[in-house]
């Protein structure tokens, strides 16, 4: 595997058994992350971000199916063979170690991920404790997971200690730029602010020094001022860190500021990624140039808007062939409706899944 | 018909009283929602009103539409050549009054009954109003669902069968059957996806100019509001901080705070850079507003005078109004 790679995912399928009988919002999806890269996944609601996501680190309904044929490769560098994550089973104490610990998420909604009846740094401090070990453990030097440790020794040397943890906790809420650390660290969630709250579970997220940080619209629910602020802070902490992110969102304005690469969801299939660049200027899929054109935009003022026509479909009246189809002014008949389009890459690094590009 | 005013407000405030425990709940204190509001409309216009969450934009409107009690100020409102004041109107004379004005919410999902065909739920404004017979209610119901896209097919399902993009046009055919002359739109398109909020926004707009509608149209996406606003005014902690017309707003504005707000919205023109204007700490607590410019605490302009004067409410420039100590230096 290339070791500037750090998730390759192939051919991800993701079922749910519903009492309406099975359906399969994710399917055919393929991305992949480069180190100290961000990915930016941009789709409408029920398109399948978040879905194919969550699979990276098993954190998906009881009722999910994961297609044991679908690989998400991790890779952990100096010289590891790569991780297949889909086979490790959901429970197991190696995917524990992974979520959270190397890859960590946060969430839209910053109120709703925090524990109400905790502090701050409590909850900083579980996940540091649960996940790093002791800068003055022996072991510290040679591995952050130590998954070829045996248990024992673990247990003497992997713990930090309540003080220590406490004082990484308020080191990290100072990093995400709240004042008054040593104050926040023991208040409640409900005594942040919005804006502040999404800070602290950034810290939180953080905290373990994970090597990919998944951020599922994590500005959505936040003012143009306090995303500015937040957009920001990720950005610095990255370059910081070293870390990779995969910034889910579905504003197509967000997604130009923070991505290097873009991926463009539509009822379950990436049907166009590239580079941001590439994406933005010269998008190829029928269903990137509509969303492209929808949006209103200050150079043209009350002109009317070029809307996508037709709705989405819900998850059991998906269409057969390519997704895109009947809403698609450029479909062709008899193909368009019967075949699903292969991935082609029409310049490097420039996939799209459309036949208008064969 | 052009240039004909259909609504003045003036000073409006809405405070919230906030009680203490105990037997006699005194009052402690004021949310200061709205404080001191003023601004016309003429007919046909729209209004877009931005501002960051907590900044009053949906008291505003509910004060007009009167679904709040406003605290002090007048809302004059003239309709088929008669002045009334809203902030006064009381019991019978506001039941009659309300059919001139509706509202269009945020989230299709939650606004509509689950157990009403989309008929019934159509036709309520007009079977609460009790002047209409069976036989006009249901032509105003197909004559409004025609014009808002929805066919006779439609009318007879429930809300759970329909996308959102349907729904909320349900939601405008229901705020529409009364014909009334002002609608506010409350977050109407922030819950939708982008292909399908661009044809809500068509329609929206489609429907002004066939109806004559005057909007009230509040929304935190500014590129949303720059597109449907005639003039779009600013809130900040309860009060305007600037109102112009969109374009002089968009592309000359006076405020510092406006600035920061517009500097701060993402955009997916990669030629110019994304540098926003750096707000340091959080939207102030309208229970208990700064002293001064309300601004003041986050101001990157920030001098002596703003910390202890509330600023003018000026007219700059022709329909470009400002509340900015600075604004002549920083202009």
């Amino acid at each position: 595997m290339d070791p500037n790679l750090l998730i390759d995912v192939q051919n991800l399928r993701v079922s749910f058994r519903t009492d309406e009988g099975i359906i399969t919002p994710v399917e055919h999806v393929n991305y992949r992350i480069k180190r100290e890269k961000t990915l930016g996944i941009v789709g409408e609601s029920g398109s399948g971000k978040s879905v194919s996501t969550r699979a990276l680190i098993k954190l998906l309904p009881k009722n999910a199916i994961v297609d044991p044929e679908s690989k998400i490769l991790f890779n952990r560098g100096n010289g590891t063979e790569p991780l297949d994550i889909n086979l490790l089973p959901a429970g197991s104490k190696e995917i524990r170690k992974l979520r959270g610990g190397e890859i960590a998420m946060i969430f839209q909604e910053p109120m709703a991920s925090f524990s109400p009846v905790y502090t701050i740094g409590n909850q900083i401090m579980e996940a540091v404790r649960t996940h790093r070990l002791s800068s003055n453990s022996p072991l510290a030097a040679t591995s952050t997971v130590g998954t070829h440790i045996s248990e024992s020794l673990k247990a003497k040397y992997n713990n930090v200690s309540k003080k220590e943890a406490r004082s990484i906790a308020v080191d990290m809420l100072r990093r995400v730029g709240i004042a008054n650390a040593d104050l926040r660290v023991d208040q409640y969630p409900h005594e942040l602010s919005g804006g502040m709250r999404q800070r602290a579970m950034i810290a939180v997220a953080l905290s373990t020094h994970p090597s990919i940080l998944i951020a599922d619209e994590p500005t959505t629910a936040l003012d143009v001022t306090i995303q500015a602020q937040i957009l920001e802070l990720m950005k610095e902490l990255q370059t910081e860190l070293g870390m990779s992110i995969i910034f889910i969102t579905h504003d197509m304005g967000v997604i130009a500021q923070v991505a290097d690469e873009i991926a463009v969801m539509y009822l379950g299939t990436i049907v166009e990624r590239g580079p941001k660049e590439a994406v933005i200027n010269d998008p190829l899929h029928p269903y990137t140039k509509g969303i492209l054109r929808a949006i209103p935009k200050l150079n043209n003022l009350g002109a009317r808007l070029e809307a996508v026509g037709g709705d989405i479909p819900g998850p059991h009246e998906r269409p057969t062939g390519c997704p895109f189809h009947p809403r698609c002014p450029q479909r062709i008949t008899k193909t368009c409706d019967k075949l699903h389009p292969e991935r082609i890459e029409k310049t490097p690094e420039h996939f799209v899944r459309c036949f208008l590009h064969l | 018909m052009n240039n004909v005013n259909l609504l003045d407000v003036s000073n409006l405030k809405v405070h919230f009283p906030i009680y203490l425990n105990g037997l006699f709940r005194k009052v402690k204190g004021y949310v200061k929602a709205v404080d001191g509001v003023s601004f016309s409309l003429d007919r046909g216009q729209t209004l877009g009103l931005v501002g960051e969450s907590g900044s009053g934009k949906t008291t505003i409107g509910r004060a007009v539409l009167r679904a709040l009690e406003p605290t002090e100020g007048k809302i004059s409102f003239t309709a088929d050549g008669t002045h009334v004041d809203l902030a006064t109107l009381q019991g019978k004379a506001l039941k009659q009054f309300r059919p001139n004005m509706q509202l269009i919410f945020q989230d299709p999902y939650a606004s509509l009954n689950p157990r009403m065909t989309v008929r019934d739920i159509i036709s309520e404004p007009l079977e609460c109003l009790n002047s209409f017979s069976r036989k006009e209610i249901d032509e105003r119901v197909r004559e409004i669902a025609g014009m808002c896209r929805l066919n006779l097919e439609h009318l007879r399902r429930f809300p759970h069968a329909f996308s959102g993009g349907q729904r909320q046009r349900i939601c405008i055919a229901r705020a529409l059957v009364s014909r009334p002359k002002f609608v506010v739109c409350d977050e109407s398109v922030s819950a939708l996806d982008v292909s399908i909020q661009a044809e809500i926004i068509n329609l929206l707009m489609d429907l002004q100019q066939e109806l004559h509608l005057t909007y009230l149209f509040i929304a935190h996406d500014l590129s949303v509001v720059a597109h449907i606003s005639t003039k779009v005014a600013v809130m900040y902690v309860g009060q305007f901080a600037e109102l112009a017309p969109t374009e002089r707003l968009f592309f000359k504005p006076l405020h510092p705070y406006t600035r920061a707000l517009l500097s701060a919205v993402p955009t997916i023109n990669l030629e110019t850079a994304f540098e926003p204007v750096k707000l340091e700490g959080d939207i102030p607590n309208p229970a208990n507003p700064p002293q001064g410019c309300r601004f003041h605490t986050r101001c990157p302009y920030v001098s002596s005078i703003c910390k202890e004067e509330i600023p003018q409410w000026q007219e700059w420039e022709a329909e470009h109004f400002v509340a900015c100590h600075r604004v002549d230096e920083l202009n």
